[in-house]
């Protein structure tokens, strides 16, 4: 079965995401609902706003079904969040995927976020990393192991087939996060 | 130019966070609070909404910076503020209190009535209104990292905001057919800067998202504004002038998230009251039209 990348679209950097994989030449959709989700093999989910999310994914009773995904999924920012099983500022539920504390916004506001180089496990050069408004894994558990640092802290951690980056690879020219998420 | 900068680059980041979304205006913590509860991905704190400025009338500036430390306090959102046009002095005020966005607004009496701020020299992102390419472009080229239309703000009527987002696609959609030729000769009609000219053709878009505001009252709005290629919605009066602005504020959300789904649109506007009066855009006497500002 081929590959078909559904990207989160009920708010946010959807779009940024898609064409990163419309230049990786793969199949994609945008997902808006349950319905949606049919045949989807790769899940997305990108920056944006999670109180947006909660409510929209909630209202249709959408997000458990989001919560259970059994194929890969790549969060970047907010979706790192969601993946998170504990949310800190406010405390929140996650969807528990990725055993890590993520603590939103805890760079500061937006006159914080920032751009800066950091060290990946998936490649020897170095990576642009953006921050916006950008969360940090304040906890993360045994299992999970972290792929990328900002100086010491790990700003991007994968457990199974589960993938959750603080940052926005979709905002640079470097696809090599989206291209490792398509092999696992 | 600039627009390759890694400063642009994280201002304009934090627009593309904003894609898909409801801004919606607030005027203290507890409009605050009902906007991030229905699902807005941003809040605008002003004094007071549009269509009371309108009413008012007097100067609208800033504004009071404790409802702004109010509103950021209550919501985890980003929280984005107006400026007078011009005043640059009322910007840096909004940076010193590290608001998320600053929208260099029609809305308020401007303070210049020649000149924008060189947003440039900010750190924190701009938002600009406009009603045809060529104000897009110059507010572009002073550093602007999100567009709007301008529509015509407090009125209810979306016929504005239609009129500025088509004239802004539709001037794209022509750039793309010139030869590189004509495009100094496009660049002076338009009073836009020859560089970002020269983008919109290489790219058949803008450098930054464009969003939709000035008008929108009904989930059907918003609807009609991400069809016609707004890439999220601002909503100023039309909430919270409304009979029931947390049953619209969430309709709206809805319907901005679904706007190719007129089942889920139609669903989202059942039951929502009243909508905001609203206005013929033809009896504003043309001195309190607040898009030729």
């Amino acid at each position: 079965m081929g590959i078909l990348v559904g990207v989160l679209a009920i708010q946010g950097d959807f779009k940024a995401h898609i064409k990163v994989f419309k230049k990786l030449g793969v199949a994609h959709k945008e997902i808006r609902s349950e319905n949606d989700l049919s045949g989807v093999t790769h899940l997305v989910v990108p920056g944006g706003e999670s109180t947006t999310i909660r409510k929209v994914a909630k209202s249709e009773g959408f997000w458990n079904k989001l919560a259970i995904f059994r194929g890969p999924v790549l969060g970047t920012c907010m979706g790192s969040v969601l993946m998170a099983r504990q949310i800190e500022s406010p405390k929140a539920e996650g969807w528990g995927m990725l055993d890590i504390t993520a603590k939103r916004n805890a760079y500061g506001r937006q006159i914080n976020s920032f751009t800066a180089e950091g060290k990946i496990a998936i490649s020897e050069k170095p990576f642009e990393m953006v921050f916006i408004r950008a969360p940090k894994f304040v906890r993360v558990g045994d299992k999970v192991e972290p792929i990328a640092w900002l100086g010491d802290e790990a700003t991007g951690v994968i457990s199974g087939n589960k993938m959750a980056l603080a940052f926005h690879p979709e905002l640079t020219d470097n696809g090599c996060f989206h291209e490792y998420f398509l092999g696992l | 130019m600039f627009i390759n900068d890694k400063e642009f680059k994280v201002k304009v980041g934090l627009a593309e966070m904003l894609k898909g979304g409801v801004i919606m205006d607030v005027t203290n913590a507890e409009q605050a609070k009902i906007a991030e509860d229905s699902g807005a991905c941003a809040v605008m704190a002003l004094e007071r909404v549009p269509a009371d400025i309108r009413a008012d009338g007097g100067v609208a500036r800033m504004a009071d910076p404790t409802i702004i430390e109010q509103i950021k306090a209550a919501v985890s959102i980003p929280v984005m503020a107006k400026t007078r046009i011009g005043h640059f002095a009322e910007a840096q005020v909004l940076e010193a209190l590290e608001v998320d966005f600053i929208d260099e607004s029609e809305v308020l009496t401007p303070a210049d009535e020649h000149n924008h701020i060189d947003k440039t020299k900010f750190k924190i992102p701009f938002v600009c209104g406009c009603r045809n390419l060529g104000e897009a472009l110059r507010r572009i080229g002073e550093g602007a990292a999100l567009l709007r239309t301008k529509g015509e703000a407090g009125s209810g009527n979306i016929v504005e905001a239609v009129r500025h987002m088509r004239a802004v696609i539709g001037a794209i959609r022509r750039i793309t057919t010139l030869d590189d030729e004509e495009l100094m000769t496009k660049a002076k009609n338009l009073g836009a800067p020859y560089d970002l000219v020269k983008y919109v053709k290489a790219h058949g878009g803008l450098p930054v998202p464009n969003f939709a505001a000035g008008g929108i009252a009904t989930p059907a709005d918003a609807s009609l504004m991400m069809q016609l290629g707004a890439e999220s919605v601002f909503v100023g009066s039309g909430i919270f002038k409304s009979s029931d602005p947390k049953s619209r504020a969430k309709a709206i959300v809805l319907a901005t998230t679904h706007y190719n789904d007129p089942k889920i649109v139609a669903e989202a506007s059942k039951s929502l009251g009243l909508a905001m009066k609203g206005l013929d855009i033809k009896q504003i006497p043309e001195d309190q039209l607040l898009q030729t500002r």
